[in-house]
């Protein structure tokens, strides 16, 4: 079992901000790739206070989806919360992802990452020892 | 005590400069590197230190109120996994200080204690060393202590280093051929001890393999950070295998006395020596997998041919 928790049947979703704050799915389904090994792929859920909740795993299986979310939240120019307190574990790529999408914010706005998980912060830590401007990361998880 | 001579500008055009310094006990260790430290500091050159810890007592002491203006360094941390030397040590410091005229820096990642299987991965180190810095300004000074080291070590040096330093004074290496000594530690590495525990890894079956490192980590020992660094470190080499080679490979994992070790075959080829060891750029996304491999693992030795490329990686229990 992956990562330590059972498998669910998600294949590699991404979902579109509702009218009410709530999520729209859409697929963006890699054929061959919902195995019973698609288990604990990511998930992003718009947050009412303006946020986004992430959970499940980032790898190099939805890499492409994590790249698509972050273009759409950089894209909206504000930041906010995002909360990784689902997210289960989380490739180099996909924090370098999350690193470069923080720069792409207008200045003095920024991405505040809430309760990552210890290899989120491992990677962080080794990556960018002095933080990024556009990055605030809360070491605290529940 | 006597000051040995330090460095010539015969080398690299009088750019980047790479003497071994050979040294026989404490007094000629002190006397090769105070004066090259020296020297550093004169010329108002950034000057680091990074040897084993027992040595960075008596040159603190001998650098007086100098040992302010030098940063020192326990190599036997820093530089516990020679990979990890060129990134987080040399490429650090001298990156930093880009814009001085020179920068100097002293690394002694050789010291006696080193085992049998971390030496092939740190004289290879050595050899690197000349390719990562060919025509930057920079002193990279490396003390062999010629007592305690086999000879095999000090004969090593001579082929990794294009000049020597011992107390007859400095003298061109006559043995300079870092690209062979590259190709001979390139060696098959040596069957497991134990049978390992084993998966055929593709995109379909990552999980397994995150799930695989987790289990024998826990099994050897670890603890919860030590863990989560195996399983990081063996998903970013399934994932560099997924990427970059055939789309799959074989991962094996066994634990001994002293290691966990995980191991990745593949048949892709690995075209950049450096790969893993030259630093990133703030904003670069992809290429950092190897680097963090590099970061959070004890040795990393790699054996690579035409036909594929294994990656083993090691985790003191």
């Amino acid at each position: 079992m992956a990562d330590g928790k059972p498998p669910d049947a998600h294949p590699v979703q991404t979902r579109d901000a509702g009218p009410r704050g709530r999520l729209q799915a859409h697929h963006s389904h890699k054929p061959g790739l919902d195995g019973g090994d698609a288990a604990s792929l990511a998930d992003i859920i718009a947050l009412s206070d303006g946020g986004w909740q992430v959970c499940g795993v980032i790898d190099i299986r939805n890499h492409d989806f994590w790249a698509a979310a972050l273009d759409r939240i950089a894209s909206g120019g504000r930041g906010g919360r995002m909360d990784l307190t689902d997210l289960r574990f989380v490739s180099v790529r996909a924090v370098a992802m999350l690193v470069a999408a923080s720069a792409r914010l207008p200045p003095g706005r920024h991405l505040h990452v809430t309760n990552p998980c210890p290899t989120f912060l491992r990677v962080f830590d080794a990556c960018w020892p002095n933080g990024v401007p556009g990055l605030l990361v809360e070491r605290t998880r529940p | 005590m006597t000051a040995l001579p330090t460095t010539s500008g015969a080398e690299d055009g009088g750019r980047f400069r790479h003497p071994a310094l050979f040294y026989r006990g404490l007094d000629e260790y002190l006397a090769g590197t105070l004066s090259f430290i020296a020297e550093g500091l004169r010329a108002g050159e950034p000057v680091a230190v990074a040897v084993p810890g027992p040595k960075l007592g008596p040159l603190r002491a001998a650098l007086g109120e100098s040992a302010g203006r030098v940063r020192l360094i326990d190599m036997t941390h820093a530089g516990r996994n020679p990979g990890r030397i060129l990134p987080e040590v040399l490429f650090a410091f001298a990156d930093h200080h880009v814009g001085a005229d020179r920068v100097r820096i002293i690394g002694e990642p050789i010291w006696p204690g080193r085992s049998e299987v971390e030496y092939p991965a740190c004289v290879q180190h050595e050899a690197l060393i000349n390719q990562a810095f060919a025509g930057r300004p920079v002193d990279i000074l490396c003390p062999y202590d010629v007592n305690g080291l086999p000879e095999r070590v000090v004969a090593d040096a001579e082929r990794t280093h294009p000049t020597v330093i011992g107390p007859a004074g400095h003298r061109p290496s006559g043995q300079y051929q870092p690209h062979h000594v590259l190709a001979e530690y390139n060696e098959v590495l040596p069957e497991p001890p134990r049978r390992p525990s084993t998966v055929q890894v593709d995109i379909r079956t990552l999980s397994q393999a995150r799930a695989l490192a987790v289990a024998e980590a826990q099994r050897a020992g670890l603890t919860p950070d030590r863990v989560a660094d195996f399983k990081l470190a063996i998903n970013e080499l399934v994932t560099n295998s997924i990427e970059h080679a055939t789309g799959e490979c074989a991962l094996r994992v066994w634990i001994d006395d002293a290691h966990l070790v995980g191991e990745v075959q593949d048949a892709g080829r690995i075209g950049d020596p450096l790969v893993g060891r030259r630093p990133a750029r703030p904003g670069q996304v992809g290429g950092r997998g190897l680097l963090l491999v590099n970061h959070v693992t004890d040795l990393v030795r790699v054996h690579a041919t035409g036909r594929g490329t294994v990656i083993r990686i090691h985790f003191r229990r």
